[in-house]
């Protein structure tokens, strides 16, 4: 047996190093932790009905306004947590899909997850005949429908992916490739039932649901999404040496003991299930899932246990802050922030491509 | 006295098509072991038996008295560390990460301070220290190999497998490579599997040398046993010469032609 010897601490300073980084990192959380908090108060204020902060803080703990505390716990509360926990879960899901394959570009939206959803919401609107009944008007009738339907789509999509790599190899390629052919599939599902939509509707219907809105969600449903988010950020945590192991590389991560193919198949499942559930209820978000990890590699690192906390918390700013801009800055229009997200997402990845290359 | 790793009647197939026969070996620790042969004769496939990577379709290996095929993971990973060819290019972690990470298989929740004094001294050892905290992305070649075999030394394995480490590096690097395998199996009393192609080099440094042929041991034993004219030209099909310099041997490829020419001198 190869045993250190006694006087181990020639030299400390490595270790000594290391731990003064992850101070460094746990600060840097902690204060990112703290943004979210004021970010969300100040977009408490923010609205049709301002209110000062004094005004929020008293509506919270039970004072003011019935008024005050109505438009606070009714309807700009839902729509921040609904920001927080969607932004979470999507930039969570997001880096563990990149981890555990290894790929830069692996994504809800690359892995097919956001395009299986829209095409599912398209074929509860347009075959199951919910959301355009008599209204004449925009809306979902029968949400919970869609969504179940939009579910039910991103399962089948990863789940063909998932098995796909049971049958085939669950190496990384194998599963980006297949996620790329079934993004095209139902890209392609959706166009058809657009054209055959019955009226303006309808069509209005299919597209305004992929525009991703977080003013959909009500506590129900926003219940739903936080417990489920948890949950998963708890295994995902839970995994973290694993997720780092196999950032070593595929067979170092063998010999280091972590079963591979299994961690990198239930992994998918649960980040692929987390991201179904938040765009079956909020829409499409695009790039949150993309950016934010390469955001947050770069402040924090690659270690899974910084990059998780990191990539909910900077999740959460990012939805939050995009939000708020995009219900104030047409105010009184409010603008989908799925539309805002894509808008910042894109060039910002750009940046981090020219800027950040030489990270993979 | 009793060896560390016993392989007994190993054979692999890839699909119908074996890639080892009947391997029987059986080695002490404290040896550097060099595995030699052409392309495709089951040097890296032995490797990847002896670290789990692959199952041998029937045989037995034993390490330390305990069948591999009964260890779980986790404790074939604390017995054997493996330095693979290539390394894929990852998410750019600091070498100090790097070389946690071969503390995996012994942590529960977070490493332990022991568990960061083991890296920081296996650090030290490999002359990484003063560049702990750079991104492996930003590594030489050489650099980086030794920062692969220090994270498989964070493991404390007793085992430690190096599958072609000298490719991509130049001669000087190659010679301080083999060198450091070489003393660190002899201080630490582990056992070192190198799959390596240049014959001079593994002749060199290695205690013993297996020579594969299409999946068999042709020949085993010291350098002088088994680097001899015949065996090379019967496993690689060339001519050499073979030059002695005290212990040390220098093997020449020739052309027919020049045989003579050398034998003359």
């Amino acid at each position: 047996m190869t045993t250190l010897p006694s006087s181990v601490s020639v030299s400390p300073n490595p270790a000594a190093q290391h731990r003064r980084q992850n101070l460094h990192k746990n600060i840097i959380l902690l204060i990112g932790g703290i943004l979210v908090i004021v970010m969300a108060m100040y977009a408490l204020t923010l609205g049709p009905y301002p209110m000062t902060i004094g005004d929020v803080i008293r509506a919270l703990i039970g004072n003011g306004s019935d008024v005050y505390r109505a438009v606070i716990w009714n309807i700009r509360m839902t729509r921040i947590l609904s920001a927080i926990f969607a932004g979470a879960a999507l930039a969570v899901s997001g880096m563990v899909m990149q981890n555990v394959l290894r790929n830069p570009l692996a994504s809800p939206s690359t892995l097919g997850v956001s395009r299986a959803a829209s095409f599912g919401a398209a074929f509860g609107i347009v075959i199951l005949g919910v959301g355009s009944t008599q209204s004449h008007s925009v809306s979902f009738d029968m949400p919970y429908l869609i969504a179940l339907s939009a579910f039910i789509a991103s399962i089948i999509s990863t789940g063909v992916i998932i098995l796909l790599a049971r049958i085939r190899d669950a190496s990384p390629e194998t599963m980006i490739l297949a996620g790329v052919a079934m993004s095209s599939l139902f890209t392609a599902g959706t166009t058809s039932l657009r054209y055959f939509a019955i009226d303006e509707v309808q069509l209005g219907s299919i597209i305004f649901w992929t525009f991703g809105d977080l003013g959909r969600t009500e506590w129900t449903t926003l219940t739903i999404i936080a417990v489920c988010t948890v949950v998963a950020i708890i295994y995902f945590f839970l995994n973290r040496w694993r997720y780092n192991a196999i950032n070593s590389g595929e067979e170092v991560a063998r010999t280091l003991g972590v079963d591979t193919s299994r961690t990198r198949i239930i992994s998918l499942l649960v980040s692929s299930l987390l991201t179904a559930l938040v765009v079956s209820f909020v829409g499409v978000i695009g790039f949150v899932g993309l950016v934010v990890p390469h955001i947050v590699r770069r402040i924090v690192g690659t270690d899974s246990r910084f990059l998780i906390p990191g990539c909910c918390i900077a999740g959460a700013l990012l939805l939050l802050v995009s939000d708020t801009v995009a219900r104030t800055m047409l105010s009184p229009v409010i603008m989908p922030v799925g539309i805002l997200t894509s808008f910042i997402g894109a060039p910002l990845f750009i940046y981090l491509i020219i800027r950040g290359r030489k990270h993979w | 006295m009793v060896d560390l790793v016993t392989i007994n009647n190993v054979s692999f197939n890839y699909g119908k098509i074996p890639a080892l026969r009947n391997i029987t070996l059986s080695i002490p620790a404290g040896s550097l072991i060099g595995m030699i042969g052409p392309n495709g004769s089951g040097k890296t496939t032995l490797i990847r038996c002896l670290c789990g990577l692959v199952k041998p379709s029937g045989g037995t290996i034993i390490i330390n008295s305990k069948d591999l095929s009964s260890l779980g993971r986790r404790d074939l990973a604390r017995l054997v560390g493996y330095v693979p060819q290539v390394q894929e290019k990852p998410f750019p972690v600091p070498i100090f990460d790097a070389v946690l990470a071969g503390r995996i298989p012994h942590l529960e929740w977070a490493p332990s301070i022991y568990d960061l004094d083991v890296v920081s001294h296996i650090l030290s050892l490999m002359d990484l220290e003063d560049i702990s905290q750079r991104n492996i992305n930003t590594l030489s070649g050489g650099q980086m190999q030794r920062v692969q075999i220090a994270r498989a030394l964070a493991q404390e394995p007793l085992i430690l497998c190096l599958d072609e480490p000298t490719n991509n590096l130049d001669i000087k690097h190659q010679l301080s490579l083999m060198n450091l395998v070489r003393n660190l199996t002899r201080n630490r009393n582990m056992l070192t599997f190198v799959s390596i192609h240049d014959l001079n080099l593994a002749s060199q440094y290695c205690d013993r040398l297996v020579l594969l042929k299409n999946g068999e041991i042709f020949s085993s034993g010291t350098p002088q046993e088994v680097l001899t004219r015949e065996n090379v030209r019967n496993v690689f099909g060339i001519n050499v010469a073979i030059h002695t310099h005290g212990d040390l041997i220098h093997i020449v490829p020739v052309n027919k032609a020049d045989v003579r020419k050398l034998e003359h001198i």
